[in-house]
């Protein structure tokens, strides 16, 4: 039996980032896109927005159908 | 504004999220939230004609930032179904967006523990229909995962790996099996059909998955809620919690406001498993908490999880 701090050690979350601004997020207007960059993670093709109120919205849509 | 306050004689935490109180309730079809923005439809959180799967924080957040997040995830664009009617193309995908808010929420400072979840049905205080789920990130390891990681340390192994094992060497508790997971209502569980849906290897949270396993973790989970759905040949309402990691990079100060947790100290532990908490202990008896349940904090089933999983099991199978 393996005990779990054998095999985790946190990885990516060894450097912790701080939590994002109320500021940051206050971008106003109908919902922005905030990265135009074509982003990536796994199968899933990721939109980054600005709701008109501040908040985030992400949309992930599948692009590996042919693989699927 | 959330504000927690420290139960003292609870030895825990307690939000208080007020403006929850004016949140949207079980609105009428047409005016669902959660489907996409369509041409002269009413504005909705999603202000596109149609998407596949969206995150957004939540309006009406239990967390904010700096203290933690709220984050609604919706997982079709499709107003009607749940979670077991979506494709398994569409499963497999929600697997990936779980592992991809897992790992940038737990990268923040103010949260140490990812905690994803869904709600089905108005049993369990659903307040839209639309197929979603939703995630937390606590900025602190919140008392249940703080148990198993206790367990951990009682058994002197990890608890989940240990009593998976256990479950497998014993067999009627068994209600699904691929081969990434094993699914079995635990040897106590406190819902008649409470299931814990558990990786077979090690793996500490869906980083730690490889892609063929996040498929079969979709799949196993589709089985189990679709086998739910056919037991009483009714939509079967459900609290669906996954369990991780906790996320805290042990770096952090505690030296905060906050008042020191009566858990266990805070480390990597963990093991990716699915926890549901069926409120239904027949096609029309609810299970409710009670005297002994609240006041005693000890629960009284009706029901042997050796019986249950009979029953489960043959449903599952039935559409699997």
């Amino acid at each position: 039996m393996r005990r779990h701090a054998d095999t985790y050690t946190l990885g990516p979350m060894a450097r912790k980032r701080p939590a994002p601004s109320a500021a940051s997020a206050a971008s106003k207007g109908a919902a922005k896109r905030d990265d135009q960059a074509q982003e990536r993670f796994g199968p899933l093709a990721v939109e980054r927005h600005r709701k008109d109120d501040g908040r985030a919205l992400i949309l992930y849509t599948h692009v590996e159908r042919e693989h699927a | 504004m959330t504000e927690l306050r420290f139960n003292e004689l609870r030895g825990e935490q307690v939000d208080y999220a007020i403006h929850r109180q004016e949140r949207t309730f079980l609105p009428s079809r047409e005016h669902c939230p959660l489907d996409p923005t369509r041409p002269g439809g009413p504005p909705t959180e999603i202000p596109f004609p149609s998407f596949e799967i969206a995150v957004f924080d939540n309006r009406f957040p239990a967390f904010e930032a700096p203290h933690g997040a709220a984050e609604v995830v919706v997982y079709t664009a499709s107003h009607e179904g749940s979670f077991a009617t979506l494709t398994p193309q569409r499963a497999e995908d929600l697997m990936w967006v779980w592992r991809n808010r897992y790992l940038e929420l737990g990268a923040r400072e103010d949260i140490d523990y990812v905690f994803i979840f869904e709600n089905r049905g108005v049993e369990v205080g659903v307040t839209l229909h639309h197929p979603h789920g939703q995630i937390y990130g606590y900025p602190f390891i919140p008392p249940v995962p703080a148990l198993e990681l206790a367990a951990d340390e009682r058994l002197g192994e990890c608890a989940p790996c240990a009593l998976m094992a256990a479950e497998l060497e014993d067999g009627r508790r068994l209600v699904h099996e691929n081969a990434a997971v094993v699914a079995y209502i635990p040897y106590a569980a406190r819902w008649a059909y409470e299931v814990h849906v558990v990786m077979r290897e090690h793996r500490a949270s869906l980083l730690d998955c490889e892609p063929e396993e996040l498929r079969l973790l979709a799949a196993g989970l589709q089985a189990l809620v679709h086998g739910y759905d056919v037991l009483f040949e009714r939509p079967f309402p459900y609290v669906m919690a996954v369990h991780q990691a906790p996320t805290t990079s042990g770096q952090r100060s505690d030296a905060d406001a906050r008042p020191p947790l009566s858990a266990p100290p805070r480390r990597a532990g963990g093991h990716l498993h699915v926890e549901f908490y069926p409120p239904l202990r027949t096609a029309d008896k609810l299970k409710y908490l009670a005297g002994s349940e609240q006041g005693a904090g000890t629960f009284i089933s009706d029901t042997l999880p050796e019986e249950s999983a009979v029953t489960l099991r043959e449903a599952i199978a039935r559409v699997s």
